[in-house]
């Protein structure tokens, strides 16, 4: 495995972040989950809809650190989710990903940071693990972290 | 479902080189690269398999059902999902096929959809084929 990112002493460092994956592929949404349990990860939560997501965060008691979400989602587009979360206040930390080019997603990281999000990065699918890994362990670094934890 | 004739049409005047399903293409599925993301683990490499060979074959269907219906938009999302599914799983013939696919229907190039959807149709038993390996072989 190229980069081979998954040490205790890394794994330890993210193992207290709750992540939220949203993707509406099911198949990548597994993939997803996969990743962020291979870096120690273990307080996840996923779903297809991103409806959900503001349901979540609204009545959210194990408070949510990161959401990681594809861009392109039928129904609530990414664009969309953004600006709901922003309008919601949301403090925690954004990833984004997509299959479309960078430079989309870069346009999408600059949106979401002028709604005041605090997007921690973008990963382009193919998802990989190195990169997933930096931008949470932003998140651990930013102080992302947030309670109430249980 | 997908059930598709492993047929290797080839859309007159496109798709490139690197969309077509030919018999003589090597690289229909790498393992390796399944294998890397997952660090070799046999049951999550199986588990993921499965899942992608389920999601894709309904993709897929859909994507046939879109076609006729003559809704490229359609066309083009699941073109768009399958392409990132395609190249995690190390089938880079099907994610190019996918990527050609979602490009003309931005471009609203109806000739090359069903050209290209029946390639992906192809292409995706191709790679479920040797997904499968040699038990699936075996069970059919």
């Amino acid at each position: 495995v190229s980069g081979d990112p998954g040490t205790d002493e890394q794994a330890s460092s993210l193992a207290g972040l709750h992540v939220l994956v949203v993707d509406d592929d099911e198949f990548m949404r597994e993939v997803a989950l996969e990743l962020l349990a291979q870096l120690g990860i273990v307080e996840l939560r996923s779903t297809g809809d991103a409806a959900d997501v503001l349901t979540m965060i609204d009545s959210d008691a194990m408070a949510t650190d990161v959401i990681v979400f594809d861009l392109n989602m039928y129904g609530m587009h990414g664009t969309e989710l953004m600006r709901r979360l922003a309008a919601r206040g949301f403090g925690g930390g954004v990833v984004l990903m997509s299959g479309s080019s960078q430079q989309l997603l870069t346009l999408a990281v600059d949106l979401g940071r002028d709604q005041g999000l605090r997007v921690l990065g973008s990963l382009r699918k193919p998802l990989d693990l190195i990169q997933l890994r930096a931008a949470l362990e932003s998140a651990v670094a930013a102080g992302y972290v947030r309670g109430p934890r249980g | 479902m997908m059930a598709v004739a492993m047929s290797d049409p080839v859309p007159e005047g496109g798709p490139s080189e690197g969309a077509v399903g030919a018999g003589a293409d090597p690289v229909v599925l790498d393992p390796s690269v399944l294998d890397a993301l997952l660090r070799g683990d046999q049951e999550k490499i199986a588990r993921l398999g499965r899942k992608f060979l389920d999601t894709t074959s309904a993709a897929v269907d859909q994507m046939l059902e879109a076609a006729s219906e003559g809704d490229h938009d359609k066309v083009g999302r699941l073109a768009h999902s399958l392409k990132s599914a395609a190249a995690t799983v190390g089938a880079p013939r099907l994610a190019t096929a996918s990527e050609e696919l979602e490009s003309a229907c931005e471009r609203g190039d109806g000739a090359l959809v069903g050209p290209l959807v029946s390639t992906i149709a192809a292409l995706a038993v191709r790679v479920a084929v040797e997904l499968a390996g040699p038990e699936g072989e075996e069970s059919r």
